[in-house]
């Protein structure tokens, strides 16, 4: 009976792909490393496919994995749903793992809760804070306002009608640091400059994901002269970047480098202001490997530390004269030295 | 061995145990066309379902939903009416339980646990009986209707946790704050996360399958499934019967997201859940609507559910592969003829495709 025959073929196909062989651990690379070090990176719901926050992590340990003098081995766990952070935490902790990167705001009260039940672990949470972390756990968190403050610098120089807009997430402090260090930028770039920007209100879900309240705001501001727009607030922010590519403004991206994250706005993309989030968790890493982990609980990436910038200009590289690059290059020596202020205080 | 109990043997179990493996082999193909090693992948799947530290008490975690989710679909499925809802009713259950859980300060556990749990068995009836109402009344398709209640439950529990009045206002985490420590449910196992939501799981099926064959209501549901016409002559109120089986059914679904907040997320994130409610119709394919073969179909979906974070871990491959699996395993599921036609096997029952769907369901092996 052929009929058996097919069956058997796939329940021995089934059987060996169930019980295999145990020797599924990858082949190891030491080279001089006395000890390595297992580090691990948890997701949020996002996944690695975010081209966003976790992109940008998962690439930071990455460059860990690549400098040689670190000594890392890393792997990636992607979160399906909020259930599993904590599960994929204990994962890389039942396996010995010396430290667990976490991605976002969406894992705060979990990473905070591992933390604290595994004290010889050490624990980074990109773009998060903590009142008085425990002593394994330190939040990466970014200067928006020096971000904000080079890309405003482009902003104000790029612009032929003198007016620019910003359409903004809800008015929280990152989106304020954004906002306040674009608008002093152009103005430091150009002192006669008109500067309009609008925050989102609260709208429930819609709060940061409202990219047809974001496409409206941005076309009015080019009614009222504008010829660039900065987008800062999530998809809210998105819808912007929308509305000028429609209208055929310029544009300007947020957080990561939106000419990779967001392609729909390569077309009017003149850059982004850019959390350096691959470099912020390499940097965790390091502190980790040579024993130099912040006693504060907190490691914040600004100008001093290359930790925020502005993206490649992309297509629009030739249109950016050189001495707008060096204005911006200019500038972030002098955010760095001190000797230059964003404006925003505290 | 006579030709119905092989016809029975056959559907009930070769079918299963055909699509779950062809599932694998399928997915084994795309681990291969991604570049990694299959055998690798399953190894480690089983491993991090079965034998590495906690992944037992995991697996069982992650069949709980999917024990509660998958009777709610089976019971729908008794009675013919595909509830494509049960994502939604989770969620209403779950919104429901975090308004009892953390709404009634002070009041031992032993009274607000249960409140709290009837509060989202509340939420999933009130969320499905609405499209059981509609297709009683209006001959409103209940696949269409409770497909759009996902998305109203969605955006409804979203609002509520973003901004909404449920958010906790001392988290940037879109979030609801914790329940009352006393309205969690009790750890079974001390250092896992296994809780009383399993026993309360179990128990569930031998009453969901007295509810089906012991008892008026159940004969009701399955006489309408069997033919609304017959149903009808012999003096039964389709219309009743609609209603109250949508609404039990969706009354399990809330059962479990209130569960699932009691027992393991303590607070109710968004994007609470993805896709438990969906996997669930699966699960109760697989166990052809019979509420004891949902114990094995549930305990494959958590396994592969949980065991997916290690194979990532061990080989790096995508745990959404998973997914591939499961929708392979539906599809051979779903077409009984085609798995005959591909493994040409014979007994083609008679009447052929036509008496397939309710052949799914389960439904023509009632007597």
């Amino acid at each position: 009976m052929t009929s058996i025959k097919g069956v058997g073929a796939l329940a021995a196909l089934l059987a060996t792909a169930i019980l295999g062989v145990a020797c599924g651990s990858t082949p190891t690379t030491s080279t001089s490393c006395s000890k390595t070090f297992n580090v691990g990176l948890v997701t949020d719901v996002g996944k690695l496919s975010d081209k966003s926050f976790n992109a940008n992590a998962w690439q930071g340990v990455q460059d860990a994995v690549n400098d040689s003098s670190l000594c890392v081995k890393a792997k990636v766990i992607e979160s399906n749903q909020p259930t599993d952070y904590q599960k994929n935490m204990q994962l890389f902790i039942d396996q010995k793992y010396d430290m667990v990167v976490t991605v976002g705001f969406l894992l705060g009260d979990d990473t905070l809760a591992v933390a604290k039940a595994n004290p010889t672990v050490k624990f980074a949470i990109v773009d998060y804070a903590y009142d008085k972390p425990p002593a394994n756990l330190t939040g990466l968190v970014f200067r928006e306002d020096q971000a904000g403050f080079l890309a405003g610098i482009v902003a104000g120089k790029m612009t032929k009608s003198g007016t620019i807009g910003g359409v903004y997430g809800l008015d929280i402090p990152p989106v304020h640091k954004y906002r306040v260090g674009y608008e002093n930028g152009a103005k430091y770039a150009n002192a006669a400059i008109k500067t309009l920007g609008v925050y989102q209100p609260p709208s429930g879900a819609k709060s940061f994901n409202d990219p047809d309240w974001g496409k409206q705001q941005a076309t009015a501001m080019f009614g009222q002269g504008a010829d660039i727009v900065f987008g800062a607030g999530g998809n809210t922010g998105n819808g912007a970047l929308l509305a000028a590519v429609q209208a055929n403004k310029l544009c300007v991206g947020v957080d990561v480098d939106q000419y990779v994250s967001y392609p729909d706005a390569d077309k009017c993309l003149v850059t982004s202001a850019e959390k350096h989030i691959a470099f912020s968790v390499k940097t965790a890493i390091t502190d980790m490997v040579k024993n130099t982990w912040p006693s504060s609980g907190l490691l914040t990436f600004d100008a001093t530390n290359a930790g925020v910038g502005i993206s490649p200009f992309h297509t629009y590289d030739s249109q950016v004269p050189a001495d707008v690059k060096a204005m911006v290059a200019d500038a972030l020596k002098k955010l760095a030295d001190g000797s230059l202020k964003t404006g925003y205080t505290g | 061995m006579s030709r119905a109990l092989r016809q029975r043997l056959f559907a009930a179990v070769f079918i299963p145990v055909i699509s779950v493996a062809s599932g694998f082999v399928v997915a084994g193909l795309a681990v291969v066309v991604t570049g990694s090693d299959p055998i690798a992948a399953f190894t480690a799947l089983f491993q991090g379902a079965f034998t590495n530290p906690r992944a037992f008490p995991e697996t069982l975690v992650a069949m709980i939903p999917y024990i509660f989710l998958g009777l709610a679909v089976a019971l729908g499925f008794r009675a013919g009416l595909f509830n494509i809802g049960a994502e939604g009713q989770f969620y209403l259950g779950a919104i429901f339980g975090v308004l009892a859980g953390n709404s009634l300060h002070g009041v031992p556990g032993i009274v607000q646990i249960p409140l709290a749990l009837a509060f989202g068995m509340l939420g999933g009836f009130i969320w499905a009986a609405v499209p059981g109402l509609l297709k009683a009344r209006f001959g409103a398709h209940e696949v269409i209707t409770t497909i759009m209640l996902n998305y109203i439950a969605f955006q409804l529990t979203d609002f509520l946790i973003n901004k909404g009045p449920m958010s906790d206002k001392h988290s940037t985490a879109p979030r609801t704050p914790f329940i009352d420590p006393g309205a969690q449910l009790p750890i079974i196992i001390s250092g896992t996360r296994l809780h009383l939501g399993l026993i309360l799981a179990l128990l569930a099926v031998p009453i969901v399958w007295f509810l089906v064959q012991r008892t008026t209501i159940g004969f009701r549901i399955r006489m309408v499934g069997f033919s609304q016409g017959a149903a009808r002559a012999a003096g039964i109120s389709v219309a009743w019967t609609l209603v109250i089986t949508m609404g039990i059914s969706g009354a399990l679904a809330g059962l479990a997201g209130a569960d699932e907040i009691l027992g393991v997320s303590h607070y109710m994130p968004s994007s609470f859940s993805v896709g438990y409610g969906f996997d669930s119709i699966a699960v109760a394919l697989l166990a052809r609507s019979n509420p004891w073969a949902i114990l094995p179909s549930a305990f494959l979906f958590g396994a592969m559910r949980n065991g997916a974070a290690f194979m990532q871990f061990q080989t790096q491959v995508s745990s959404d592969l998973i997914s591939i699996v499961q929708a392979i395993v539906i599809m051979f599921v779903a077409a009984p003829v085609m798995v005959r036609w591909i493994f040409r096997l014979r007994e083609v029952p008679v009447g052929g495709i036509q008496i397939t769907q309710r052949e799914t369901a389960g439904v023509t092996r009632e007597t």
